[in-house]
């Protein structure tokens, strides 16, 4: 019965391959959560000390007394990634609708390419131009605004972030564009819409999941954005953020400090706290992001 | 009702001559039947009528498409209003991503048509129409008149504030149909509009069109020459960009002029 055995042997290997399929994935979540075990554990002194509440919100950063205020860094973060996406969000969608939809074929051609090798550019180099470009232009901003401010400040952080992830969400906005069929703005046309009708009605409908998805990456990258920031923010604890005053990342605080006065008690347990910290919100902020595009796929 | 006649049309695809210079007269309210092998320019010929071509890049066209005198390549020419006049459907529907009523009544919306000119429309489709001074209620009575006239309101009565993609195909064809009536089309121009559907939902849009055919003129491009026989009352039959012959439907399938012709009839020519 050779039929019957090569049909065994045929079930056995889609068994196999299903699990060796299975594995990268078991890796990957396997990865996640023990990040947030070693990361929890690490920080464990702190979460049940009694006075985890007030590390949270105490604005306190005074190690060698050992009072580890986070809410300058947590707050410092939040207004960073905020006002980066206040200004790269709009500029790279209506940047991509602009390339996909209305640019000449030569454009594009150009910019296309150029997008995704800025796209690729790494940080640091984002963070040096801000220091030769930005800092100085922020500062005479403040100056003529009457504002007293090195330069190394909230703006110029997120001016240069912002700079950073255009390319990146518009790269993705573009290929979502670019997926929505030819049918969709010809149903439109044809009924006598115009094309800027064409493309608000039916062609960002349709591309929404996709642009969420980009402004999530975008979002991503920014808040766990290291050296650019370190480079041109200031690096000064600010509980209450300002455009022109300094500002202070939780990823700019780990690497800064992390390896640098481990001997001050308590000092290590402080910044695997802001790293878990980090982890959390950046996992809700994804999970929250599914939810919301498994809703809008639904709808349609 | 409006009446179209292209004059020596010439398109030019990245410098490649596609059509050669197409003259024809579309007989008014009657179904037209573009015929011909593949690739012989038929789906450019429908789309230069009403320059959806231009989407595509690197297309040049001259000559001329006048719609009741007005040549919609004047580069004066009031596109909107010109293309408005012309429903188009196209191989595979594409339902806008909104509700059943909604499609119907998007047209009306983004020309913000009043309360006066939607009962127009209704009554055109329709002479014993319900009207009303009411906008949306104008709006609703016309709705449902379009879908009746494209075959789909029985169907779709119960559940226009759904999804319209969770229609099926056939039934976006008939929505799509419905959706260019209700912006008042005079003329109906389909590319293929039934190669994407079942057996039944075909005879369903064949059958809206012989019906819309005593009100409209319908043109439309189709590989099966079973389905011109069916519905056309004029034939066109282009070979290689050239329009080789064009008349009454019984004379080109009965006693065509050209040999060419015969053959392309007879299944000699794919
Ligand atoms: N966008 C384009 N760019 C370049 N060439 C094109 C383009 N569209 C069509 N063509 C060419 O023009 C010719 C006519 O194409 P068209 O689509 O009009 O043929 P058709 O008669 O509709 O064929 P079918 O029955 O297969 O749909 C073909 O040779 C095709 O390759
Ligand atoms: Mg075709």
């Amino acid at each position: 019965m050779l039929g019957d055995s090569s049909l065994k042997y045929r079930v056995r290997e889609d068994c196999i391959t299903g699990w060796l399929l299975k594995v990268p994935v078991l890796i990957a979540v396997g990865m996640l959560v023990l990040f947030f075990v070693v990361l929890t554990a690490k920080s464990w002194p702190l979460l049940t000390g009694g006075n985890f509440w007030q590390v949270l919100t105490s604005s306190e950063w005074l190690p060698s007394e050992g009072k580890f205020g986070l809410w300058p860094f947590i707050i410092g973060t939040i207004a960073v990634t905020f006002l980066t996406m206040v200004l790269a969000v709009p500029v790279s969608v209506l940047a991509a609708v602009f390339l996909n939809e209305f640019a000449p074929k030569k454009l594009k051609a150009i910019a296309l390419p150029v997008i995704d090798v800025l796209a690729a550019v790494p940080s640091v180099i984002y963070g040096a131009c801000g220091v030769i470009a930005f800092i100085p232009m922020v500062k005479a901003l403040g100056g003529a605004l009457g504002i007293n401010t090195t330069g190394r400040c909230l703006l110029t952080a997120a001016l240069v972030l912002a700079i950073m992830v255009i390319p990146v969400i518009l790269s993705i906005v573009r290929d979502v564009l670019a997926a929505i069929p030819q049918e969709a703005r010809e149903a439109l046309l044809a009924l006598g819409a115009t094309r800027w009708e064409a493309t608000y009605h039916v062609v960002l409908k349709l591309a929404l999941p996709g642009i969420i998805a980009a402004i999530m990456l975008g979002v991503s990258r920014a808040f766990g954005e290291t050296m650019a920031v370190m480079m041109v923010a200031g690096s000064i604890p600010e509980p209450k953020p300002s455009l022109f005053k300094a500002v202070y990342t939780l990823p700019a605080l780990i690497a800064d400090k992390y390896g640098e006065m481990l001997s001050i008690k308590m000092y290590d347990v402080a910044l695997m706290t802001a790293a878990l910290i980090l982890m959390v919100v950046i996992a809700f902020f994804n999970f929250g992001a599914h939810l919301i595009l498994i809703r809008l796929r639904r709808k349609y | 009702m409006s009446h179209l006649s292209i004059k020596d049309l010439h398109v030019y695809y990245e410098g490649v001559e596609t059509l050669k210079g197409i003259d024809l007269e579309i007989p008014d309210k009657s179904i037209v039947a573009i015929i011909g092998p593949s690739g012989c320019g038929k789906t450019t010929l429908l789309r230069s009528i009403n320059r959806l071509l231009e989407l595509s890049s690197d297309v040049k066209v001259t000559g001329s498409v006048e719609i009741d005198g007005e040549n919609i390549y004047d580069p004066k020419a009031d596109l909107i209003s010109l293309r408005k006049k012309m429903g188009f459907l196209s191989q595979r529907p594409f339902p806008l991503p909104c509700s059943i009523f909604d499609n119907v009544a998007y047209g009306p919306k983004i020309h913000r048509m009043d309360a006066d000119a939607i009962n127009a429309v209704a009554l055109s489709l329709e002479p014993a129409s319900k009207v009303s001074k009411n906008r949306k209620e104008a709006l609703a009575n016309l709705v449902e008149i379009c879908l009746v006239k494209a075959g789909l309101w029985d169907e779709v009565k119960e559940r226009l504030g759904s999804p319209a993609s969770r229609l099926s195909i056939g039934q976006q064809q008939r929505l799509s149909l419905a959706r260019a009536l209700a912006v008042g089309a005079e003329m109906i121009l389909g590319d293929e509009p039934t190669s994407a559907l079942d057996p039944i939902s075909t005879k369903q849009i064949e059958e809206q069109f012989k019906a819309l055919s005593s009100q409209y003129s319908i043109v439309m491009v189709t590989h099966i020459l079973r389905q011109a026989r069916r519905l056309a009352d004029y034939v066109v039959f282009m070979y290689l960009g050239e329009l080789i012959e064009h008349g009454p439907a019984e004379k080109i399938f009965n006693s065509p002029e050209k040999e060419m012709t015969r053959r392309y009839i007879k299944g000699d020519m794919s």
